[in-house]
């Protein structure tokens, strides 16, 4: 039995040390109870409340006590049960009558490690400020001088290439008469060309169904009616067998990670593919949290999850950092790379994706020297995650702007900038201005960008922020049925809307990125690593970037 | 008046050449006309009020003649033209007798271009339309070239089609980028236009006549008659080319095919019907609200009313249950309420009301608000009660050894179960402890006589009977049960050797089970003998005790006390008012949380915004609460409004 101690405020959190503090308007509420109802930490809970007035009303102190007891919403202050500030509340509130507000002297951080357990959660980074990428300018425009273009009026090709370019001098070519062909054991390797922003790795299991179909159906729309190259990739955590014997499987990148999810699927399906996939991609490491593997937690393997990915229901799975059996770079790059190119008959671009790290150069100079990677995707400290430790996303990992800008100016040094295609990724769309970071990424040298919280944002309505509102995706409680398996929430989620955002997101892009690119004249070529064309006001990023500092 | 644009052999600037012919307007020239040497902006600025002028222009023409071009004149220009003809047209009809390059009448708004040949790029781009004034006409009469009327925005363009350079494509790439308004009509056959901005309709019987009214005129100027039989034969050759209104722009943007349309169209004919994960889940993927009843909400509510111990009964040894008391005295049943105590305890008015240090006041809930209610005097009043009728004879016999609370408590709650108790006591009197170690000061012996008349009657005394091997023995076999109450022991156990073989014991303490039951199946142990504490210890003690023991002679399962107590937090006691003194016994049972036990007040029906919670009375007398799981959402109102704590909120799996 709980002694009467335990009553007192002793050890208990003040309302000021969570990040959120709900604003409930008694004067609005209809105690309907929906917010209540939806809360998915349970940070607010229908309670009695008791008031006293003292009223004297008469011309002489003649005191009349009013007492009214009343239902309230209350915060709990309970850490294990703190508001995230999702604001589902006010989603569902028919009065307006609730609202979480930031608090910004939370001392969350200081409190949220009970049981010696670091917190974990969903989403990225928790910084605000506007990231080096989002600072960048486009600051030549050409009105008298290049021609100009009109993104309105000219048609342009805003694609890029996916898989490697070996310059021509290097190809095993025979002629025939004046007819060229390739020589008996001659290799051209396989290129793709796509769209320059990618949906990155988000797997089935860290997303629900309906947002992992929508995506798929929005980036097979845009292929099909909308003529835009989009291509996504799986994430860790293999493919529906449908989608794998279908023909839009060449708009989609099967990814294999550390975990080795949902292969024997993939491998299984392999006889009876009539497409290839746009690309295989190898995850070695993931921006979010460098250093750190995957995580889907058992509350999220559900009976499909298990299915896919070929595991028992309810356990934590676990892709470690590394991948097992791989004992140097030179081996761990050549075996994955030359196992996967063979699954295919070297018909798939095969690439690798690290996140960003002092150590990029290393991996980098090893793709250049092997013939079969196809590409190289860098994954910046901003990129978003379904799961991880707060400090692996908070502290760990590398700003994107300048890894990829050392690799693009040391694959410059080789000779190489147009052979083996940089992918950039981490926080591309972070503040919403997608094609603005895309372009900024293509002009330090990217052929193309991945996103990926941007469009569950964009796409599905994703409450996360960086002021840590929402993020729990690690916990399967999603409130827009995005990364989630409960059914109930899932349910949330229309996919078809989510396949209609994801068009409009893309075709908007695309329009921005004519209007970015036109002032430069360029419209059948992007202005890889063109980065004449931006400037920025810190002459400290000029300098690391090597562009111009304007002011 | 012939104007030279080479004199002596030099070609003169495109400036001496406007000087030249604006003078000789203003002197009242009314017929230029002019051999030019790729002079810039011939014929145009030239004011109405000087007008009508007539310009024959020839030689080798610049560009941007007739640029703002105004009404009452007329240029002709004997042969081809260079870029932009009539540029910012604002009135002047311009003939030309030739093809025109690049950029006719760009920007123009009034007047007319008539073009014997064809057109170069860009012609009619950015015209416009200005309601004061009759619309732009430009008329071509082969073909145009490419991003032909980008921006137009008025007048009226004509393309004839005949003996056209692209006779597939006589409007050129991509005609009608960005065009707001005006009309192309064009006789031939195009690959395409901008179909976001414009729509390809038949001629309508006004255009038709528009048409062939102003073909002549047109024909007649670029000397080309001939044409007019084929020209204006057929209306069917013809077709036009006209904006969108931004209405129909809008209609337009909505009507891309929708993602719905996709799925059933493309997406499901080929991965599948319900999509790549039909096959792998069992539930369909439809769309659910937020707010959500029965098995979809995430939590629901259960009335657990008396599922978890009031902290008094928790904490008090014997476990009477005071805040039923206290829902007796509430419901006018003064008599049953002071009753109840005696089914627990059969001495309340010594231990409840005197010897008890009252644990179940020093949990009450009240104390969080003010003070714990006065179970005490509760104890004390019982003191007169008439007590409850024991139940039918069960022909069980049992003999409890020793009368201190303990085996006073057995043999009492062995007599109401029905069974024929004789209780052995080695001392005269009986009360055990009670009087032996209790001073007068803390228990009047009157009150504990006034008990100890209540229950005495009803179970043999057997007292100056000391119970040694042999009787026990005896005793074993001549009852059905035997209670052990010999109260405490010194550590060597010296007052245990009457215990016959089977019974164990150790440093003074006969070792007993969970139920109070020692290693003789029949033989059961309780009060101090088993674990020293308080006489209410030893009065709990003692019912458990019999309690279990009676269970086992009649065959049934002992049900031990298992429940939780509540927890304070799921008490609201803002309902209650602090620091009142209680005037009566009614107030003061008012003043009783009732914790964990429904006080029947309405309060969780009244705040169900979505009325999912009834009463309703059952068949025993009772009643109860229940939820309607098609209107309740989950939301635990109920549960975190409920005084006594009796709802709470389960996860609905």
């Amino acid at each position: 039995m709980e002694s009467a101690g335990r009553l007192d405020h002793n050890g208990e959190l003040s309302l000021l040390e969570f990040p959120y503090i709900i604003r409930w308007r008694e004067d609005r509420c209809t105690r309907c109870g929906k917010c209540t109802a939806v809360c998915p930490t349970k940070a607010i809970e229908p309670s009695a409340m008791v008031q006293r007035i003292i009223q004297s009303d008469g011309a002489t102190p003649l005191p009349d006590t009013i007492r009214r007891v009343s239902h309230i919403i209350r915060q709990v202050c309970d850490i294990d049960r703190h508001c995230v500030g999702c604001g589902t509340c006010s989603l569902v509130c028919p009065n307006m009558a609730i609202v979480p507000e930031y608090n910004p002297n939370h001392k969350f951080l200081f409190h949220k490690n009970r049981g010696g357990v670091p917190y974990k959660r969903g989403g990225r980074r928790n910084d605000p400020a506007t990231s080096t990428i989002d600072k960048l300018k486009f600051t030549r425009i050409s009105m008298l001088t290049d021609p100009a273009l009109d993104a309105g009026r000219h048609e342009f090709h805003i694609r890029t290439l996916m898989g490697r370019i070996p310059p021509a001098e290097s190809l095993q070519m025979r002629t025939e008469g004046n007819r060229l062909y390739l020589a008996e054991d001659g290799f051209i390797p396989p290129v793709r060309e796509i769209f320059p922003i990618r949906i990155g790795g988000m797997s089935i299991g860290a997303l629900s169904p309906p947002m992992w179909e929508g995506m798929a159906m929005g980036v097979a729309y845009l292929n099909e009616v909308e003529n835009i190259p989009v291509v996504m990739c799986s994430g860790e955590g293999g493919l529906p067998p449908r989608l794998l014997k279908s023909r839009y499987l060449k708009y989609f990148i099967p990814q294999i990670a550390s975990g080795y999810f949902g292969w024997d699927e993939i491998i299984h399906a392999l006889p009876d593919m009539i497409e290839d996939p746009a690309a295989i991609e190898i995850k070695y490491g993931q921006g979010a949290k460098p250093g750190d593997g995957g995580l889907l937690m058992a509350y999220k393997v559900l009976k499909l999850i298990a299915k896919i990915r070929g595991v028992p229901m309810y356990v934590d799975l676990a892709s470690p950092p590394t991948h097992q059996t791989k004992y140097s770079i030179e081996e761990a790059v050549a075996k994955m790379i030359q196992s996967v190119s063979m699954a295919w008959g070297f018909r798939v671009p095969v690439y690798p994706k690290i996140s960003g790290t002092k150590t990029a150069l290393a991996v980098l100079n090893n793709l250049a020297r092997n013939p079969y990677a196809a590409a190289l995707t860098i994954d910046g400290e901003d990129g978003a995650t379904g799961a991880a430790f707060n400090v692996s996303m908070d502290k760990m990992g590398h700003p994107i702007a300048s890894n990829l800008r050392d690799c693009y100016l040391e694959l410059v040094k080789q000779g190489k900038q147009n052979e083996l295609p940089l992918f950039a990724a981490g926080g591309v769309g972070k503040d919403g201005h997608l094609a603005a970071n895309a372009a900024a990424l293509i002009m330090l040298g990217a052929s193309g960008v991945d996103i990926g919280r941007y469009i569950l944002q964009a796409a599905a309505g994703c409450f996360g922020d960086e002021k840590n509102r929402c993020n729990l995706c690690n916990l399967g409680k999603c409130p827009r049925g995005i990364t989630t398996q409960d059914p109930r929430l899932y349910k949330r989620l229309n996919a078809d809307h989510v396949a209609e955002r994801v068009v409009d997101v893309f075709k908007s892009a695309e329009v921005e990125l004519k209007k970015i690119f036109a002032p430069l004249g360029r419209s059948t070529q992007l202005p890889i690593g063109m980065s004449d064309a931006l400037a920025v006001t810190d002459q400290a990023i000029a300098d690391r970037l090597k562009i111009s500092y304007v002011c | 008046m012939n104007i030279e644009g080479t004199i002596d052999g030099r070609r003169i600037p495109s400036r001496v050449l406007e000087e030249t012919v604006q003078a000789a307007i203003k002197d009242g020239a009314k017929e230029l006309v002019i051999k030019a040497q790729g002079q810039h902006g011939i014929g145009g600025r030239i004011w109405p009020k000087y007008g009508p002028i007539k310009i024959t222009a020839s030689g080798p023409i610049g560009q941007r003649v007739g640029a703002m071009g105004m009404f009452g004149t007329e240029i002709v220009v004997d042969g081809g033209a260079s870029d932009d003809v009539g540029w910012l047209n604002c009135g002047a009809t311009i003939t030309v007798l030739g093809d025109v390059t690049n950029g006719a009448h760009n920007a123009g708004a009034q007047g007319t271009l008539y073009v014997q040949g064809g057109g170069g790029a860009r012609c009619d781009t950015m015209t416009k339309q200005n309601p004061r004034f009759e619309p732009l006409q430009s008329w071509y009469f082969r073909d145009v070239g490419d991003s032909f009327a980008e921006f137009k925005a008025g007048g009226i363009a004509v393309v004839c089609g005949v003996t056209p350079r692209h006779p597939d494509n006589i409007l050129g790439y991509r005609p009608c980028v960005g065009m707001v308004g005006g009309t192309i009509y064009f006789r031939g056959s195009t690959k395409g236009y901008s179909d976001k901005d414009v729509q390809l309709l038949d001629l309508t019987e006004q255009d038709w006549q528009w048409l062939t009214e102003n073909m002549k005129p047109y024909l007649e100027a670029i000397k080309r008659t001939d044409h007019l039989g084929e020209l204006t034969k057929d209306k069917g050759d013809w077709q036009k080319l006209v904006a969108y209104t931004p209405a129909e722009k809008k209609n337009l943007a909505g009507k891309r095919m929708s993602a719905r349309d996709f799925r059933r169209q493309h997406w499901e004919k080929e991965v599948g019907k319900g999509g790549i994960f039909a096959d792998m889940v069992e539930e369909t993927f439809t769309l659910a609200p937020y707010i959500t009843t029965g098995k979809n909400r995430r939590q629901k509510p259960l009335w657990q009313n008396e599922e978890k111990l009031a902290p008094c009964v928790a904490a008090c040894p014997a476990g009477i249950p005071s805040h039923k008391r206290y829902q007796l005295l509430r419901d006018n049943k003064q008599s049953e309420a002071l009753r109840l105590v005696l089914e627990y305890s059969p001495l309340p008015a010594s231990i409840c009301g005197e010897l008890c240090p009252n644990l179940c006041m020093k949990a009450c809930s009240r104390k969080l608000l003010d003070k714990a209610l006065d179970i005490k005097g509760l104890g004390k009043l019982s003191g007169e009660v008439t007590p409850p009728e024991p139940c039918q004879n069960t022909g069980r016999k049992v003999a409890v050894i020793g009368s201190g609370p303990a085996g006073l408590a057995a043999a009492w709650q062995l007599t109401l179960l029905g069974h024929q108790v004789t209780v052995y006591e080695g001392k005269e009197q009986l009360g055990g402890k009670l009087l032996t170690a209790v001073d007068q000061d803390k228990l009047a012996s009157t009150i504990l006589q006034r008990d100890l008349a209540r229950i005495t009657t009803t179970f043999t005394c057997k007292t100056g009977v000391t119970v040694d091997n042999k009787l026990l023995a005896k005793l074993c076999t001549d009852n059905d049960g035997i209670i052990i109450a010999c109260g405490a022991q010194d550590k060597e156990g010296k007052g245990l050797s009457f215990l016959t073989t089977g019974i164990n014991h150790a440093k003074g303490k006969i070792k007993v089970n969970e139920m109070g039951q020692t290693d003789e199946l029949k033989v059961f142990a309780v009060g101090d003998v088993i674990s020293r504490g308080l006489a209410t210890h030893a009065i709990g003690s003692g019912r458990r005790g019999a309690d279990a023991l009676s269970s086992l002679m009649m065959g049934n399962d002992y049900q031990a006390e298992k429940r939780e107590t509540i927890a304070y937090k799921q008490l609201n006691l803002v309902y209650y008012e602090a620091g009142q003194t209680p005037a009566s016994l009614a107030d003061e049972a008012q003043r009783c949380v009732s914790c964990g036990s429904c006080r029947d007040c309405h309060l969780c029906e009244s705040a169900c915004y979505h009325n999912a919670i009834t009463r309703r009375g059952t068949e025993n007398g009772e009643f109860e609460y229940i939820v309607d799981e098609q209107k309740c959402i989950g939301c635990g109102f109920c549960a975190g409004i409920c005084p006594c704590g009796v709802w709470i909120m389960s996860d609905n799996p």
